[in-house]
């Protein structure tokens, strides 16, 4: 029996192909995706034991809100207290943020993706893992030294004159040097401004503070020793950790960045094989059907039922080991390319091993051959039940089977996922919905040959109104509801999936416009753009403008409030009023004083307080404070959950930086003229953005559009797999009907027309799979929009273009995928199609 | 019906071979035959003798390698595939031994397909007198599945009527056929050439299908050996007895 496997699969391995192909292609997305961010954790893993190489403590800032809070800076007390301790070889603050490079041309260095950063340079110190490469360092505010990847890109010379940003307003300075790592000249493709600690600590906005200290101990000395003598003498809110404790803790804040990242790319490269898993469903049924004499004659000759099924199942082992082993493959030099990728696009990566974990292999191995095996199960079982007289009986396709069956299951599937999905709605429980939706979802696909006639007759009309290939196609298309569907289903899931995530995207932007038009009073507001902290002394550019009847600095921190890690905002309540449509509902915005807060309608409901109730508020170094709540607003996303003014702001926080300011335009000042005072006032910020509600909105969306296209990338290639599915079903279908085409044929249907008629056919089937998928699609979107309204998605959208537009990309897609089935039936000898048994 | 008339079909010294070199097999050596308008003609001889290469070449579905061939008037030499395509859907009828149906479409469907490819009406006269020659009247909305073998046949003479074509071709119809379905199939077809002036070419090995035809010629090694007029089943099988043990 193996030898008869081994015969027909090599006899039928060109019909075999698209199905291993499928396959491989998922398959290499997975091994691609964890070949790809094993080696980047590996990568990373030895940068960070590059960077702190030297280092043999380091002294961090604790938070009173705990170990998931952000942690404090790190007090100049720490560092002097430090240094006295026996057994310290050097200690150096490290101090930066995130910064700007105004270029010899005058223009500010715009980036995409990796960051400009200010760093503290300790040029020559013991644990300073950053090298000058050409120059020298940097002494004082008016010297930088930039990385070497930088300078080379933009040109730089030694010697020339750059603008600098860190936190304040410009600042002119000379390139002194040029810096790097030993194994890198940047981290990840950030640009590095390095400058001596003192002047970096000015430039951030931390005079007298550290994000941390690194310490080098003499000869003789362990880390572990001096790490506690250190921190016998640290003050309260500080810590010290050995050098490679810290490095773990980065790493490990790294690494499960990167498990996410995993994860999301394995979960799209799941969507690719399940989508496969169709494919290789249809080809085995198919090619049963086809092979029916054969195995009713090998039943007639004594063969078992069980040895039936037993060669079907070894066929899809074999191929599913043999597309697995060479997806795995595939994937391992996907990620070498798109590491290769990754370095031309600017996102600069030291040289490391391409890390293969065993894990790697057997999981691919496993979901391979797993689901090859799986999806070839049904036809294997149905191979089994040929009887053997079946060897003797004119073979013509097989018959349709009844739907009935089909109905009742698929109707239970999509009740019993139409009830989790209710019960998840009523709940808020996004899982619910999420797992509700998949059940629905396999209900639609288990009933689409039910309804699958009645739409592909009303999705083929036009079709069949244009002449006779159209018609022939169209009743082609109907023919099998079964084959039909489960072509379409591949190409249903995946455009179910975009259509959600296109509806979702939709709302989201229509919610943003109506929370802007709704919660935003503001003419313009000013940021960076990254939302990174800024200097006060933005407001008072902007005060001297006096175009503006209310400037309003939002300053933001965290705090603990009933137990829960939250974020406050610290303003002048007085200029709250007009640039954000705040309803206060009770109290008094504008008498918060030193000791109260406002918060939501929403928190207040959930912490069960009202106007006068006392509420005790953690924060990170002055730990809990009762504050008097003083106002209950109506829910606005500007204005967040908590509201405190800037002397309570003050008294509990170091941190003088804002996050954003917005600006009232005065009455009797036109828009542009007060944008031009905007302008006037912040030219010494170049890192500052200002936008009016309008642009504002626009980058909020275009950030939505980013995350889509993404999504919409990671699905293209299930979508591309539905499309090889669709391909192989019509190759299949040529073969099975040579005789009826060579019979078109030879009844005077010209080349072309046939060709026609099996475009029409991919057409249906690609248009009813993608129609159905949207129509799903747009279901879910729904359904998550509801369940996420407390989120901020407020409003409901359809995003009726973009869905034409997939619904036309199908319509292509079976167009394409009809090529070469169509020109190899136009190909067919008429008389041979003819005389063919 | 006069026998003024051009002929329907006339092939002149008709040369065909298969394969290369050393393989060689010259399937028709030298046939030259005429086939008057309005006659049934059955094409006989022994497995290999050329009969289905002949026919194929006289239908256009073949090619040809020396020789001309006359279709009402109409030179198939040098026509390209879509010039044959046009040529069969207008003016030849097909009747094949087996799976002559489309299983998508209704026996109506199936009967106007040729007029339906090249975007005509069927004449509505013409297609009741035909569907009641066949005996479908009652069968029109029904698909292949749902049909016998002799009245799927049937609808293919039906098919093969449809467009008046200058030709029907036949190749063994009665072949899957149980005799009284055979015979109802031949009975058709000699009554089309009688009452109708349908020019019938039939490939058979039955000489009692052959019987049905007005005239029967012989094939015999990629030669026409004879010609036989008023021919009768035992007439046509002692012929046959001599020829095959001629080959």
């Amino acid at each position: 029996m193996l030898r008869a496997t081994l015969k027909s699969l090599l006899a039928r391995k060109l019909r075999l192909m698209l199905a291993s192909l499928a396959v491989l292609l998922g398959i290499s997305f997975m091994s691609g995706a964890l070949v790809l961010t094993d080696s980047l954790g590996r990568v990373f893993d030895n940068l960070f034991t590059s960077i702190s190489s030297g280092t043999d403590v380091q002294v961090q800032g604790t938070s009173a809100l705990g170990a998931d809070a952000q942690a404090q800076p790190v007090p100049q007390a720490a560092l002097d207290a430090v240094k006295k301790v026996d057994g310290v070889a050097e200690v150096v603050g490290d101090t930066g943020g995130e910064g700007g490079l105004v270029l010899p041309n005058g223009k500010l260095l715009k980036k995409t993706g990796p960051p400009v950063l200010g760093v503290s340079f300790n040029a020559g110190g013991l644990q300073e893992s950053l090298r000058v490469k050409q120059g020298k360092a940097p002494v004082g505010l008016d010297q930088v030294a930039i990385d070497l990847t930088t300078a080379r890109k933009q040109h730089l010379k030694i010697g020339e004159q750059v603008g600098i940003t860190g936190t304040g307003p410009k600042r002119p300075a000379t390139i002194t040097g040029f810096v790097g790592f030993d194994t890198t000249n940047s981290i990840a493709g950030a640009t590095l401004l390095a400058f001596d600690p003192p002047s970096a600590q000015q430039l951030f906005g931390h005079p007298g503070e550290y994000q941390s200290l690194s310490i080098a101990a003499k000869p003789g000395v362990t880390p572990q020793d001096l790490k506690q003598r250190i921190n016998a003498v640290l003050p309260q809110g500080t810590k010290a950790l050995t050098g490679q404790e810290a490095i773990d803790k980065d790493s490990k804040d790294l690494k499960q960045g990167l498990q996410f990242f995993t994860v999301f790319l394995v979960a799209f490269a799941f969507i690719s094989v399940f989508v496969g898993a169709f494919l290789i469903f249809n080809t085995f049924a198919m090619l049963v059907a086809q092979r029916t004499r054969e195995l009713a004659l090998l039943r007639a000759l004594g063969a078992s039922r069980r040895q039936i099924t037993r060669s079907v199942v070894l066929e899809a082992l074999l191929v599913g080991v043999l597309s697995s082993v060479a997806g795995f493959l595939a994937g391992i030099g996907v990620a070498i390319g798109l590491r290769g990728l990754l370095n031309v696009i600017g996102i600069e990566l030291p040289a490391g091993d391409t890390v293969i974990r065993t894990r790697t292999f057997v999981l691919c191995m496993l979901v391979g051959v797993g689901v090859t095996v799986l999806a070839a199960l049904l036809p294997a079982r149905r191979a089994a039940r040929v009887a053997p007289v079946q060897a003797m009986r004119e073979s013509g396709p097989a018959e349709e089977r009844s739907l009935r069956r089909r109905t009742v299951v698929g109707g239970v599937i999509g009740l019993l996922g139409a009830a989790l999905l209710a019960t998840g709605l009523a709940g808020g429980s996004v899982s619910s919905v999420g797992i509700g939706a998949g059940i629905v979802f396999i209900g639609v696909v288990v009933l689409a040959p039910v309804f699958a006639g009645a739409v592909v007759r009303v999705l083929g009309a036009p079709f069949a109104a244009l002449g006779v290939p159209g018609a022939l196609g169209q009743a082609n298309a109907m023919r099998s509801p079964r084959r039909t569907t489960s072509t379409a289903a591949a190409l249903m899931i995946g455009l179910a999936l975009v259509a959600a995530i296109s509806t979702l995207g939709a709302s989201a932007k229509k919610s943003v416009t109506a929370a802007v038009s709704t919660s935003l009073g503001a003419d313009f507001i000013v940021h960076t753009e990254q939302f990174s902290p800024f200097s006060p002394s933005v407001t008072q550019a902007l005060l001297t403008q006096k175009a503006f009847s209310d400037v309003a600095a939002f300053r933001a921190g965290e705090v603990k409030i009933g137990g829960q890690l939250t974020g406050v905002q610290g303003v002048n309540p007085a200029a709250l009023q007009d640039v954000l449509q705040l309803d206060v509902l009770s109290g008094d915005l504008a008498s918060l004083g030193t000791n109260s807060i406002a918060l939501s309608k929403k928190q207040a409901k959930a912490l069960k307080t009202k106007v006068g109730d006392s509420l005790k508020v953690t924060w990170p170094t002055t730990g809990e404070q009762p504050l008097t709540v003083g106002a209950v607003y109506d829910d606005n996303p500007f204005a967040g959950d908590y509201l405190v003014s800037d002397a309570t702001y003050d008294a509990n926080v170091r941190d003088k930086q804002l996050i954003v300011v917005a600006l009232k335009t005065a009455s009797g000042v036109s828009l542009d003229a007060s944008r031009a005072a905007v302008e006037t006032a912040l030219q010494d910020y170049p890192n500052l953005k200002v936008q009016d509600q309008a642009e504002f909105v626009k980058s909020q969306a275009s950030q939505i559009d980013f995350l889509l296209s993404i999504i919409y990338a990671l699905l293209a290639l299930s979508i591309l797999i539905a499309i090889l599915g669709i391909i192989n079903t019509l190759a299949l279908s040529v073969v099975e009907r040579t005789r009826e085409l060579g019979l078109l044929r030879a009844v005077g249907l010209q080349r072309r027309q046939l060709k026609r008629m099996i475009r029409v056919e991919s057409v249906i089937i690609a248009v009813f799979g993608a129609f159905v998928g949207v129509v799903v699609g747009i279901g879910f979107g729904y359904a998550l929009v509801s369940v996420l309204h407390d989120s901020g998605v407020t409003d409901f959208a359809v995003p009726y273009l973009r869905i034409l537009v997939m619904l036309g990309i199908a319509a292509l897609g079976g167009v394409l995928a009809a090529a070469l089935p169509a020109r190899r039936a136009a190909k067919m000898d008429v008389l041979a199609a003819v005389s063919s048994t | 019906m006069t026998t003024t008339s051009p002929p329907a079909v006339r092939a002149t010294d008709l040369h065909k071979s298969y394969g290369k070199g050393d393989t060689v097999v010259a399937a028709l050596r030298g046939v030259s035959i005429e086939v008057p308008t309005g006659q049934m003609t059955a094409v006989m001889g022994p497995s290999g003798s050329g009969k289905s290469t002949l026919m194929h070449c006289l239908a256009g579905l073949d090619t040809f390698d020396g020789g001309g061939i006359d279709i009402g008037g109409t030179s198939l030499r040098g026509l390209g595939d879509k010039q044959l395509t046009a040529l069969r859907r207008d003016r030849l009828g097909f009747i094949f031994q087996q799976y002559n149906l489309l299983p998508t479409l209704t026996a109506e469907e199936n009967i106007t397909l040729p007029l339906a490819i090249a975007g005509k009406k069927p004449d509505a006269a013409w297609m009741a007198q035909v569907i009641e020659a066949v005996g479908l009247s009652d069968r029109l909305q029904h698909r292949p599945a749902e049909l016998s073998g002799g009245q799927q046949q049937r609808v293919a003479c039906a098919r093969a009527l449809i467009s008046r074509p200058d030709v029907v071709f036949a190749d063994e119809p009665t072949g899957n056929l149980d005799s009284r379905s055979g015979a109802e199939v031949l009975r058709f077809l000699q009554h089309s050439s009688q009452e109708y002036g349908q020019t019938v070419v039939m490939v058979t090995h039955d000489p009692v299908a052959a019987s049905y035809a007005e005239r029967v010629v012989f094939l015999a090694d990629g030669l026409l050996v004879d010609d036989m007029t008023e021919p009768t089943a035992e007439k046509v099988l002692d012929r046959m007895k001599k020829l095959d043990g001629l080959v």
